[in-house]
């Protein structure tokens, strides 16, 4: 029997779950104290914010240091609800929770451009403008004064919830959030997450839009510190500006990354033990915050993965994880598209040229592709192969010259959209998803085909799960087809160098791309695997889609192609069969050399 | 010199620690415990150190001469971090964990109106030695029955001295200047009420400034083009010293105050007598103002000797008489230490404990200017307007303004 | 107004001397390690309190006070490593463990670092100066134009400058790369350690003061554009200033003002505003 939601869920996690709530459910029956149950209050939606700024950290790579800011937005948000307008916490909550994903999306939008430390400064920023201006704006914030009277939450008898009941309110939240957060990232969210942080540009080629997908992560990490934020006014009662500082901001990071960023339970354990330790260590006041900075160290020195993360590390753990089942690959798995052949080039490039600075890579190239045949690319280093490569998938626009794809001229498309439009590529130094396994790297592939949405995999419904499985199968058939079945569940990184460009020109496959660019696919790569190499590339062509492969083997080159164009400085210098390019002196001349393939560094 | 200090400080603490767990196991029953919550890091830490210097010393008095019923009496000490959170969780625990009779804290403002709530809604008595917002009293002093008590200044007596002076002198054209932190908003908006009401005109400001700003020459240059004749400023000794500074560079030669902030020996020690020379400021205490005042002084100076010079005297003589207050009502009301695990007894205790702090009355050995009954139904301020002046400095030294 | 902009100018270069200072150093780190040391400022504050061991308890000169504070810095930052996102963890860490130590040794009040140069009140025009606060300006830029001289023209700083653009091609020159990286902490915590005695004559020497001295020249880094260290002399001086400016509006906006023009610089180039515009060899 399935349920049309949680799918997926196993016993054991249902056990799991329930487990949990008996302990959420028993703790302020035991810590009866209203001490001890404030700070379990406190611990409950301080994980929350972590958990949050763990999708956005961890699985997306990207850096906040001014989550204090979206939490200030909440609890002021539902604090002034409250207080000002007299509106019951179950209302005002969900508008706080509300306005602050809405905040995160509007700083998210114009900033996340930005990467790395300009990032971070983008969120610093942030972070003390919310400081700053709930200082100084009194009208609104009051300032350091503050908002006082905050009310607790009433129950439908009137009666205001006790401590025990807020705390089962937060807690009973808090583990939804976890189980929520589960279900995105056991799913193709949180895949597509860690494949845009392993590779941005990979990840475009098989049509992720990673803009709105970084978009995506910092309003979801937004929405949880909302959610803190309000959970947080109304336990105080009483908030001010002075709590809204950068140190916050940090110490959430912090939590996250003493937990184990990137992984499931990691942002639980880390901020339960940092959020404890002030409290445990209170008596000590002399010298508690030595204790707080000096097991921060501690963690890091040896336990660089933070504590989860590298507890997963262990080869015990590892041992006892279970191995994942194994998959039948769907028979007809393998489809590619039959790309149309009514006379018109696939793609065409038009007196195409691109300058970077004062060099000139590309200069009024003129290349027609034909469909359904293989179509090599060759040139000495530097003469702008991977320039056109690049030019033609949209991830640098021409500066002058135009591109034409089925005789229909394109205007400035980004690599995710040329990716949608049914072209993709495979990269020159091979582009990999960080830790993802292989059969996820293809399922990455298959991001366009994949019809279940955030949604639909937030609460695991039957649809979704049908459907990951079915692609499951079918990304077997691409990986037996490339001959790199047999490791479909290793770290892709584990793969040797031969068997990972396999591997692209799986995930690309996946796309079923009509055009699909091949940039030197057999660098490094040692006899066998060029062998095994050549068949895919005429499998696909009999297939019925067009390829065009750069590459420096000649051998190779001149096997397969059915028209060979050479480019040199920047300029086609000749074009045609590959006895017809062998013999021409100017292409000999360009090579100084007549047939020996340049050894690729 | 605090380098030569710490090695020493650092054994105390240590030896002190000890001897406290220590203590804590030799006893029989649970002894009688007050709570301090106070900044003893963060913005507000160095009032908080000083505020723990007469918090110490206060039960190290009562206890050698044989504390209560014989037993020492136990300070339960935490640090705010100048956190309100972090005020709440440890008024809360000191009020529902360590079963305290009584708290003594906080030094911060923002802290303050974060926790009296608290103490309040618990029926326990909070006594504030430092904080100075107008509001820590005013919140619950309607109340029958407030558990919110202070010694210390406040904001609105503090200003008013600086709005006597002003009519005595004549000012005309006041120049305003205040920090952004809780303390100096407030104290913003209640010198902009009394001055309204003193019927005094503004010419200039309010002008805010952050606490760690080294450079005023902005907001002085407004009050320059403002004509001012006299300013004045919330800020702390920092500030104060760097306003100090910015007006030499803007060229602006007129008298000003700041509140108690400016009594701080930091003071002079950051301006140096000459840069400070005719800056006026609050001050409840003077080490010599009494026989008290100048034993204690004495004491203090033993007692902290590796720090001698470096303390702040009025927070650490105002937090030593708010806990000797405390100390004595645990006296007067006299309660059964046996007894306190019982829950109601407790509560009954805690209760009667504020009504003997509100009815002192032969409190003779202050050090600060309270009276022998400092508090009443009515007013919970010990320190009023006749517990403080208007002082300038003057060759390093304090005097009465005239 | 005219007397009020030139006095904004003045006061306002005094103070971004110093964001351009600590912002080489933050410049020195991210080029050859790609993390950003983020106790940029505390390094700042122990070079100041140490300056003030120096001068003043030990009545140094003030010259060796600044050399001492660096060599002591120079000393100290051994123990970093720069993996991925651990540098905010660790920088994180060390923060807190320098602040309490520096409380613990020298106390939590501010401590007068007197000025080598006196206190008197130098008038350019109708606005006024302090000399320290001169020294400040062309001690800073001066400090700045030597790194980047030394990071162009001497062997060594040509090495660190190697291991910034290709790791693994300068580890095969046979340059040693671990060697490098520590030399680059070393060198951005003495910028910083220098920094911390410059001003302190003018801001106090006191546990708490690096950190909004740093988090304000990383903003300057940023504005300027974190590859380009001209770009970041002016990004510094140009934060000192614009606050100085907008004080003169409405001091409310003094505090935010940095922080508003950092996000609307990067909405609209992402890389800084002379910043390398990102081209990402494919």
């Amino acid at each position: 029997m399935r349920l049309p939601v949680f799918a997926h869920t196993a016993p054991r996690d249902w056990i799991r779950f329930l487990v949990a709530a008996a302990v959420v459910l028993a703790l302020p029956l035991v810590f009866h104290d209203p001490f001890f149950i404030l700070v379990l209050q406190s611990l409950a939606y301080l994980f929350i914010v972590a958990l949050g700024l763990d999708i956005l950290v961890g699985w997306t790579g990207q850096i906040s240091l001014g989550h204090a800011g979206l939490y200030a937005i909440g609890a002021y948000t539902s604090a002034l609800l409250a207080t000002r307008a007299g509106w019951p916490f179950w209302i005002s909550a969900p508008i706080g929770v509300v306005v602050a994903g809405v905040a995160g999306a509007l700083l998210a939008i114009p900033s996340l451009r930005a990467k790395g430390p300009y990032l971070a400064m983008v969120t610093l920023a942030f972070g003390f403008m919310i400081e700053v201006t709930s200082n100084r704006w009194q009208g609104l914030t009051n300032g350091p004064m503050g908002i006082s009277a905050i009310p607790a939450p009433t129950l439908p008898d009137g009666e205001e919830m006790s401590p025990a009941q807020y705390f089962w309110l937060i807690a009973g939240v808090a583990l939804l959030c976890q189980l929520l957060a589960n279900n995105l990232l056991g799913s193709r969210v949180g895949r597509t997450l860690l494949a845009l942080r392993g590779s941005e540009i990979a990840a475009q080629s098989v049509g992720v839009n990673v803009y709105r997908w970084k978009v995506l992560a910092f309003v979801i990490s937004s929405v949880y510190a909302g959610l803190g934020g309000v959970f947080f006014a109304h336990q105080n009662g009483f908030i001010n500006s002075d709590t809204f500082v950068f140190a916050l901001s940090v110490s959430f990071l912090t939590s996250v990354l003493m937990g184990g960023s990137g992984t499931l339970y990691g942002p639980l354990v880390g901020s339960v033990i940092l959020n404890l330790i002030p409290t445990v260590f209170a008596r000590l006041h002399e010298y508690h915050l030595y204790i707080y900075g000096g097991i921060i160290l501690v963690t890091i020195i040896f336990l660089p993965d933070g504590i989860v993360g590298s507890l997963l590390k262990l080869p015990v753990v590892r041992r006892w994880r279970r191995p994942p089942a194994r998959i039948e690959p769907e028979p007809g798995g393998l489809a590619f598209h039959q790309a149309r052949d009514d006379g018109q080039p696939v793609i065409e490039a038009s007196n195409l040229t691109r300058d970077f600075g004062g060099i000139r890579a590309l200069n009024r190239v003129n290349i027609a592709v034909r469909p359904r045949i293989v179509h090599g690319l060759i040139g000495p280093n530097g003469s702008g192969k991977s320039t056109l490569v690049n030019v033609l998938t949209g991830l640098y626009p021409p500066s002058s010259g135009e591109v034409r794809l089925q005789g229909g001229v394109l205007g400035r498309v980004r690599p995710h959209q040329m990716a949608k439009l049914g072209i993709t590529r495979t990269f020159q130094s091979i582009r990999l998803f960080g830790e993802l396994s292989v059969l996820d790297h293809v399922m990455v592939g298959y991001h366009l085909h994949l019809r279940a949405g955030i949604w639909r995999h937030l609460l695991q419904t039957t649809g979704a799960v049908d459907e990951e499985q079915l692609f499951r199968r079918k990304a077997m058939a691409l990986l037996q087809f490339v001959g790199i079945a047999e490791r479909a569940h290793e770290p892709a990184h584990n793969l040797p160098y031969g068997q990972q460009r396999l591997l692209e020109i799986a995930r690309a496959l996946a796309l079923q791309p009509r055009l699909l660019l091949l940039d030197e696919p057999a660098a490094g790569v040692n006899p066998t695997e060029m062998q095994r190499l050549v068949k895919i590339i005429q499998d696909i062509r009999n297939g019925g889609v067009t390829q065009v492969v750069i590459e420096h083997h000649m051998d190779l080159i001149m096997g397969i192609s059915d028209v060979v164009s050479v480019l040199d400085f920047g300029e086609k210098i000749a074009e045609g069969t590959t006895a017809e390019i062998q013999g021409n002196p100017k292409v000999i001349e360009a090579y100084l050399g007549t047939g020996l393939e340049a050894a690729h560094a | 010199m605090r380098a030569r200090g710490w090695p020493r400080h650092a054994a105390c603490s240590l030896i002190a620690g000890l001897g406290l767990i220590a203590a804590s196991c030799a006893l029989a029953a649970d002894p009688i415990k007050i709570g301090f919550s106070v900044s003893l890091t963060g913005g507000t830490d160095d009032y908080g150190k000083a505020a723990l210097m007469g918090f110490k010393l206060a039960l190290k008095e009562y206890n050698a001469k044989g504390g209560y019923k014989g037993q020492p009496v136990e300070g339960v000490i935490y640090d705010d971090e100048t956190k309100p959170a972090k005020g709440v969780e440890n008024v809360t625990r000191l009020i529902t964990r360590d079963n305290v009779l009584a708290i003594v804290g906080p030094v911060n403002s923002g802290v303050a109106l974060a926790i009296i709530d608290i103490a309040q809604k618990q029926q326990v008595t909070l006594m504030d030695p430092i904080a100075t917002a107008e509001d820590i009293i005013k919140r619950y002093a309607k109340e029958p029955k407030s558990y919110i008590f202070r010694v210390s200044l406040n904001d609105g007596i503090q200003t008013s001295f600086m709005v006597d002076y002003i009519q005595k002198k004549g000012y005309k054209r006041i120049g305003l200047m205040h920090d952004s932190t809780g303390w100096g908003q407030s104290g913003r908006d209640t010198a902009l009420r009394l001055l309204k009401e003193a019927n005094v005109n503004i010419a200039a400001g309010p002008e805010v400034f952050d606490q760690n700003d080294t450079d005023m020459t902005q907001q002085l240059t407004k009050m320059k083009d403002g004509n001012v004749d006299f300013i004045i400023s919330y800020s702390l000794a920092p500030a104060g010293v760097q306003i100090a500074k910015s007006m030499q560079k803007v060229g602006v030669k007129v008298p000003w105050t700041s509140t108690w902030a400016l009594i701080a020996p930091n003071f002079l020690k950051l301006g140096g007598k000459d840069l400070i020379e005719g800056i006026m400021t609050v001050t409840s205490y003077t080490i010599d103002h009494s026989e008290n005042a100048k034993k204690f002084h004495a004491v203090v100076e033993r007692e902290y000797a590796a720090d001698a010079g470096d303390f702040h005297p009025v927070a650490t003589a105002q937090t030593y008489d708010a806990t000797r207050l405390v100390l004595r009502a645990l006296d007067k009301v006299g309660p059964d230490p046996t007894r306190l695990e019982d829950r109601a007894y407790l509560k009954e205790v805690r209760r009667q404990m504020r009504d003997a702090v509100e009815g002192i009355d032969d409190f003779t050995q202050a050090v600060t200017k309270m009276k022998p009954r400092p508090f009443s139904a009515d007013n919970h301020e010990s320190l009023g307007r006749d517990s403080g002046f208007l002082a300038v400095w003057h060759n390093g030294k304090l005097v009465r303004a005239e | 107004m005219l007397v009020k902009l030139w006095q904004a100018l003045l006061s306002g270069l005094s103070v971004g001397s110093v964001y351009a200072l600590i912002a080489q150093g933050y410049y020195v780190t991210f080029i050859t390690t790609g993390a950003l040391n983020f106790g940029q400022g505390d390094f700042l504050m122990i070079g100041a309190l140490f300056g003030v061991t120096c001068y003043v308890t030990l009545g140094l000169p003030y010259a060796i006070a600044i050399v001492g504070a660096v060599a002591l810095l120079a000393i100290r930052t051994t123990l970093r490593h720069a993996l991925s996102l651990s540098w905010v963890l660790s920088t994180v860490a060390v923060s807190i463990i320098l602040k309490n130590a520096a409380v613990q040794i020298w106390g939590p009040e501010q401590i007068k670092f007197p000025s080598p140069f006196g206190d008197k009140v130098i008038h350019i025009g109708p606005a006024g100066i302090f000399p320290q606060e001169l020294f400040i300006i062309f001690g800073s830029i001066g400090t700045v134009l030597l790194v980047q001289f030394f990071l162009k023209r001497a062997v060594l700083g040509k090495a660190l400058t190697a291991v910034a653009y290709n790791r693994k091609a300068a580890a095969v020159m046979g340059i040693n790369v671990q060697r490098m990286v520590v030399l680059a902490f070393v060198l951005s915590s003495a910028l910083a350690g220098l920094g911390g005695v410059l001003i302190a004559p003018i801001t106090f020497a006191w546990a708490y003061m690096g950190t909004v001295p740093g988090i304000k020249a990383f903003a300057a880094a940023i504005i300027g554009g974190l590859e380009n260290p001209i770009g970041i002399l002016i990004g510094g001086l140009a934060v000192g200033v614009l606050e100085q400016f907008f004080g003169i509006i409405n001091s409310n906006l003094k505090e935010g003002i940095t922080f508003l023009f950092v996000l609307l610089i990067l909405a609209v180039r992402p890389t800084g505003l002379m910043g390398r515009k990102e081209i990402e060899k494919v």
